[in-house]
């Protein structure tokens, strides 16, 4: 499985040194049973203690959810039954008239070579493993993540 | 360089080359602290000594001064929580053991001497001084005795405000919140665009405001408290109770398509059932729906379901709807027979002379009809009470010859006109029973609500039933939708906690206590010490969903327009 970017030849560099950039997705802690927690926690601390010359930067970008947010759903929905269109008018009013929150989480790593490499595939696979999503964010989508961070 | 995207992307091209950070690479590019833009992507870019202007929205980079010497999580996730336009920063740097160690030790022995020399000139010993050496002895036992790392860590927050005005008042409310969590937030004053650089997604550190963690209250400050829940396949059941996120959800996807609803009176269960109803159609299921009480009807007149009323007024010949099933004599038989055998206890020799007797009735050329039929198997003993369905006051509910299907993408059976609770469940059976014969060579996605479900627990041969029609349904591609008060009818003495367990999906709703000590007792449910106490305390509409490994604390939320329809 490729980890850090697809594109070899184009790694993402910064300050000479390349970083990979995941955002991990399905995370709620708070929809785990104490156990699951635990061994989600023992998992993180075991990785923290192999991070050695790995950096780590967490990033919780926290914004109002919009209409762009639920659009695949709505038009999903529309294919199912175009007739509805009283759930798609609710759920967009819904969204467009109230501030409901919109939190994303990434993951930044510096700098990547190959024993990093490893640590961050098993760290990867290991997420999966207790149904958290880590999908690698390649350098156009951090460009906009970065952009987000400006303005939303 | 004039737009944002530009800058960002110069950026990242030109730091590969230059190992600049942002702040002196904007500073460079432009020689102005003001970024004009020239096309729509951003106005402008403005920075000041204590925010930035980006897009006419103020931004305030801060970091965190000082944590407390044992971080509660809880703490934490409120302060983070507290606004709803935040970001935030954590840059992990782990250091060497040894060095650590070495470190610790050398601060040690400054501040042990500071307070031998204030020792013998007489002095008064210094609170910090001693305070912090307790800190560093903690913290060295805890690295040397419970092999816990330690962590350079920095932690910044950007605040988002439409106005200056409003990005004070945001500063001030957070930094009061954390003075009363005992954390000390500061400003990033004359380093703003350095402060922004550590919140991009780039791994550095510009401004190193850190803090030495052991690795315990590292885990402790680890942000993953939630997100939303987006599936697009799903439908919107409502809001993240913690933290308002949205909630659209797949129910559908999973090993099978079971779902259980429990909770106490008016703790909102049809009410959750009806939202369920409403957003299914959206999904291109069919939904048979058992209605005891008359309970959904409105529901189903509105959405245009087939409404299939059982009553005095409108009777049903079970004989004659059975008749007309394409399916074998012996379903045939066995349909009745479990239906009959339901309203009495039948020795089993007369059961097997029974079932004998109605598979000759079945076959011959006499009238088909209930009354017919118990004209024949009246010579029972056990078949005796017969004689009074079809002669008193619940004859007319045996009269009528109306078939059955279940063509409709919803269908509901009104069984509130029936007044005897016995014979009321014995026909839910029958009915159920017919649907799933129907049900065979299934391709339509199917899901079978039951509401009051309790009552088929009671008689065992209707309790029976339910288990199976649950165990079976997947094969079916159906899912059955259980809604019923206390998950403690559904227990290993008689075999219905099946129910619970074949469940994809489980809302649970406001327990009284007592239902909620049983299910502690008997461990029904993977549930903390936490949990028992919310859902003895949730609001009306709001649910616990266990969902397959995942739980989530659910506001269900019914849109505007279907509050009438849900409310009656």
């Amino acid at each position: 499985m490729r980890l850090i970017i697809e594109d070899e030849e184009m790694p993402i560099k910064v300050n000479g040194k390349e970083i990979a950039v995941f955002e991990l997705l399905s995370i709620d802690m708070f929809s785990r049973s104490e156990m699951e927690t635990e061994s989600i926690l023992k998992m993180w601390q075991e990785f923290f203690h192999s991070l050695n010359d790995l950096r780590m930067q967490i990033i919780v970008h926290s914004r109002i959810l919009n209409f762009k947010d639920i659009e695949k759903h709505l038009n999903l929905v529309k294919a199912n039954n175009p007739s509805l269109n009283r759930y798609i008018e609710d759920l967009s009013n819904l969204v467009n008239r109230n501030e409901i929150p919109f939190k994303q989480y990434f993951l930044v790593f510096s700098p990547i070579n190959d024993g990093n490499r490893i640590l961050l595939n098993n760290l990867r696979s290991k997420l999966n493993h207790i149904g958290f999503g880590l999908i690698s964010i390649e350098k156009k989508q951090l460009i906009n993540i970065s952009k987000a961070l400006f303005n939303e | 360089m004039n737009n944002l995207l530009k800058i960002l992307n110069n950026y990242f091209l030109d730091l590969e080359k230059t190992g600049e950070n942002i702040a002196s690479f904007v500073a460079k590019k432009t020689k102005s602290k003001t970024i004009i833009n020239q096309n729509n992507l951003f106005e402008s870019l403005e920075i000041r000594s204590r925010y930035l202007i980006v897009n006419d929205t103020y931004h305030r980079i801060l970091f965190f001064s000082r944590f407390p010497a044992v971080i509660n999580p809880e703490h934490i996730y409120r302060l983070i929580n507290s606004l709803s336009r935040l970001d935030l920063a954590i840059h992990i740097n782990k250091w060497d053991r040894s060095e650590a160690i070495r470190r610790i030790k050398l601060r040690r022995s400054v501040l042990e001497s500071d307070s031998n020399m204030r020792a013998i000139k007489g002095k008064k010993s210094d609170e910090y001084v001693n305070k912090e050496l307790l800190h560093l002895e903690t913290m060295l036992g805890r690295i040397i005795n419970n092999n816990e790392d330690v962590f350079r860590t920095s932690i910044y927050l950007s605040l988002k405000a439409d106005s200056e005005v409003h990005l004070i008042n945001k500063d001030r409310e957070l930094k009061e919140f954390a003075t009363g969590l005992d954390f000390e937030i500061n400003t990033c004053s004359f380093q703003q665009l350095e402060g922004f650089n550590c919140i991009l997604p780039m791994a550095d550190d510009a401004l190193t405001h850190t803090h030495d963690l052991l690795t315990s209250n590292l885990l402790s400050i680890l942000p993953f408290h939630y997100r939303e829940h987006i599936e697009e396949t799903g439908i919107f059941l409502g809001f993240n109770k913690i933290g308002g996120g949205i909630f659209i959800k797949d129910l559908l996807k999973g090993a099978n398509m079971n779902i259980t609803i429990f909770g106490s009176s008016g703790s909102g269960k049809s009410v959750t059932a009806k939202i369920l109803i409403l957003r299914f159609l959206l999904q291109r299921i069919r939904m048979v729906i058992f209605d005891p009480e008359g309970e959904y009807i409105n529901l189903c007149r509105e959405i245009n379901a087939k409404v299939f009323t059982i009553s005095e007024q409108e009777g049903l010949d079970i004989v004659v709807l059975i008749d007309s099933l394409k399916c074998s004599t012996n379903l045939k038989v066995e349909m009745i027979s479990n239906f009959l055998f339901s309203l009495t206890k039948v020795p089993l020799k007369e059961a097997l002379l029974i079932s004998k007797e109605l598979k000759k009735f079945l076959k011959s050329q006499v009238d088909h009809t209930f009354k017919a039929l118990v004209g024949v198997l009246v010579k029972f003993e056990s078949m005796h009470f017969l004689k009074s369905l079809v002669s008193g006051s619940t004859a007319p509910l045996f009269i009528g010859n109306r078939r059955l299907d279940i063509n409709d993408r919803v269908v509901c059976f009104d069984l509130s006109g029936i007044y005897s609770e016995n014979l009321k469940t014995s026909i839910v059976m029958l009915i159920a029973n017919i649907v799933d014969s129907l049900l065979k060579d299934n391709k339509v996605q199917t899901l079978i609500f039951i509401d009051e479900a309790h009552k088929l627990l009671v008689n065992e041969q209707i309790r029976n039933f339910y288990i199976n029609l649950v165990k079976t349904a997947r094969k079916r591609k159906a899912g059955v939708v259980s809604i019923t008060q206390n998950p403690e009818d559904m227990n290993e003495e008689n075999g219905s906690r099946i129910i619970i367990s074949q469940a994809e999906h489980i809302f649970l709703l406001k327990h009284s206590t007592a239902s909620l000590n049983y299910i502690k007792r008997y461990q029904l449910f993977d549930l903390n010490e936490a949990d028992y106490n919310n859902i003895a305390k949730l609001d009306k509409g709001c649910a616990l969903l266990l969902s397959a490994r995942e739980r989530f604390y659910l506001d269900i939320f019914p849109f505007e327009r279907e509050r009438s329809l849900i409310f009656t």
